[in-house]
């Protein structure tokens, strides 16, 4: 009993500690954002690596989601003769959700990997001290420049989503539903708000930040050379992914107020 | 220049130093000599303030480093340059960019006034030529001098080297201890060294500390300790195979 309570003990004390860690990470990391002039070159790097390499994947992702949506709805809606209706379900449910999540999925696995990687190597080869020997704060050099690549590349591959997703639940309408395109797409926009996608847009922001933070905390501390690196990469995919599906909830409550 | 007084870390319940005084004087080359593991990396990384220790004082040009924020850490550290083990170059930098690091964050310098002192370091160290190369290109010398132009090339006052002749030909390890020594008699740059290296201890030293269990066992100039009575001195400069037999506290030669 005195064993498991100690465990319980000490299991608590290490995640308050990791909590801890992860949120004071997040404040120095936001205190240098005003540098991020000075960094710009860095930043322009990141957003290459975080946005623009990672195009094809969300691409590929949210055309396949897309036509899968538009299949399962116009089966439903055939029965009902609901067919007008696969353009907006297709729209909506990309923009307010899928869209954002899944987009958030992929930059974590593929990014979030990438960043515990990197990082996680520098850590164990020296140099990060190195750095830090160099009068440069990692969070500066390496955490800020990633964060906000993170933010504005994470938004603008949610946008990529959405319109190659609607793409493709426009063929399979076109194709396999027989309705017609310029009616498919006026319909689509027309039952979609402004909000809808900026609900979308902030959400994905918010990921950006989950796998820019939470990939760099693991790499910072990682310890014990190439399997230390192979188990940060692991645990930062893994909590990116739990985080981002937890607080995908909570932010569409947030987001939307309840609103259906 | 550096005063190191009562200085004490442990990992994890494992106590590394447990009281270490040292004083290092201003343009002098003092090597820090000891088996592996017994922590002289650990005091190197502690007077640049990369780690804090548990006890004790490190008083670098007159300030505290134990007791500063990581804003007077960073401003301290423009008077250094530190030579890693592994050389720790970044990865993703060419030779150039990495010698060349401080001076793009640091100085008005324009590219082409950085490329010249890159040039210049790269030369000093026998490295000329190789500013375009990554460190995965490089061969295991060629890294470590390609650290020593880093380490160099914003004009430190203060050099730390950890290991700096570990893994490299008898011919390359001659020319550092050299470069070490002509730094400190030319331009009068205060050196810290540590290795296990007595040939290189014996070149490149003014004084030479012994670590040994977490506390500095002897200090004296190279003859001194070439000469040392204190038994686990000698042992470690005559490269003898057993343990010693213990003798009460530290005995400064």
């Amino acid at each position: 009993m005195t064993g498991l309570l100690e465990r319980l003990g000490s299991f608590s004390l290490n995640l308050f500690q990791r909590i801890g860690e992860v949120w004071l990470l997040f404040v120095r990391t936001v205190a240098y954002c005003r540098q991020v002039f000075a960094n710009r070159r860095l930043v322009l790097l990141q957003m290459v690596e975080i946005g623009v390499n990672t195009v094809p994947l969300v691409a590929i992702m949210a055309f396949f989601t897309g036509m899968v949506i538009a299949v399962q709805t116009g089966y439903q809606a055939v029965r009902f003769h609901l067919e007008g209706m696969v353009g907006p379900i297709v729209g909506l449910s990309l923009t307010r959700e899928l869209g954002p999540v899944m987009t958030g999925v992929i930059v974590a696995g593929r990014v979030g990997a990438a960043i515990a990687a990197q990082v996680g190597t520098m850590k164990v080869t020296e140099q990060i001290d190195a750095l830090e020997t160099l009068a440069t704060d990692p969070v500066e050099y390496l955490v800020m420049p990633r964060f906000i690549a993170a933010i504005i590349m994470l938004p603008i591959l949610t946008v990529c989503a959405d319109v190659v997703g609607i793409t493709g639940g426009l063929i399979i309408a076109v194709t396999q539903l027989g309705r017609d395109a310029n009616l498919f797409l006026t319909v689509t926009f027309r039952q979609m708000e402004v909000s809808d996608v900026m609900s979308g847009l902030i959400k994905s922001a918010f990921f950006g930040m989950i796998v820019a933070i939470i990939g760099c905390y693991q790499g910072l501390t990682t310890t014990g050379g190439a399997e230390g690196v192979g188990k940060s990469t692991t645990r930062a995919v893994v909590l990116s992914l739990m985080l981002i599906l937890v607080s995908d909830f909570f932010l569409t409550v947030l987001v939307l107020g309840g609103k259906p | 220049m550096i005063t190191i007084r009562g200085l004490n870390k442990s990992f994890d319940g494992n106590c590394v130093l447990r009281g270490v005084d040292l004083d290092v004087e201003q343009g002098e080359t003092m090597v820090v000599i000891g088996r592996s593991g017994c922590g002289k990396s650990v005091l190197l990384k502690h007077i640049i303030g990369l780690m804090k220790p548990d006890r004790g004082s490190i008083v670098v040009a007159g300030r505290e480093v134990t007791r500063m924020d990581k804003r007077e850490l960073n401003e301290l550290r423009k008077m250094f340059g530190m030579v890693f083990q592994a050389a720790a170059l970044f990865d993703s930098l060419t030779v150039a960019e990495n010698v060349g690091f401080g001076l793009r964050r640091f100085t008005d310098m324009t590219q082409s006034e950085i490329a010249v002192k890159v040039a210049e370091k790269l030369e000093l160290v026998g490295l000329s030529g190789a500013e375009p190369l990554y460190p995965a290109q490089l061969s295991g010398g060629m890294k470590k001098r390609a650290g020593l132009a880093r380490a160099l090339a914003m004009d430190p006052q203060i050099v730390l080297y950890d290991e700096p002749t570990t893994g490299v030909d008898p011919v390359l390890a001659a020319s550092i201890n050299e470069l070490v020594r002509d730094l400190n008699t030319r331009l009068g740059v205060t050196s810290v060294v540590v290795t296990h290296d007595m040939a290189s201890a014996n070149t490149v030293g003014d004084r030479i500390a012994m670590l040994h269990e977490g506390v500095i066992r002897c200090v004296g100039t190279p003859e001194e300790i070439d000469t040392s009575d204190d038994p686990v001195c000698r042992l470690f400069v005559r490269g003898g195979a057993e343990e010693p037999v213990e003798s009460e506290g530290a005995e400064h030669v």
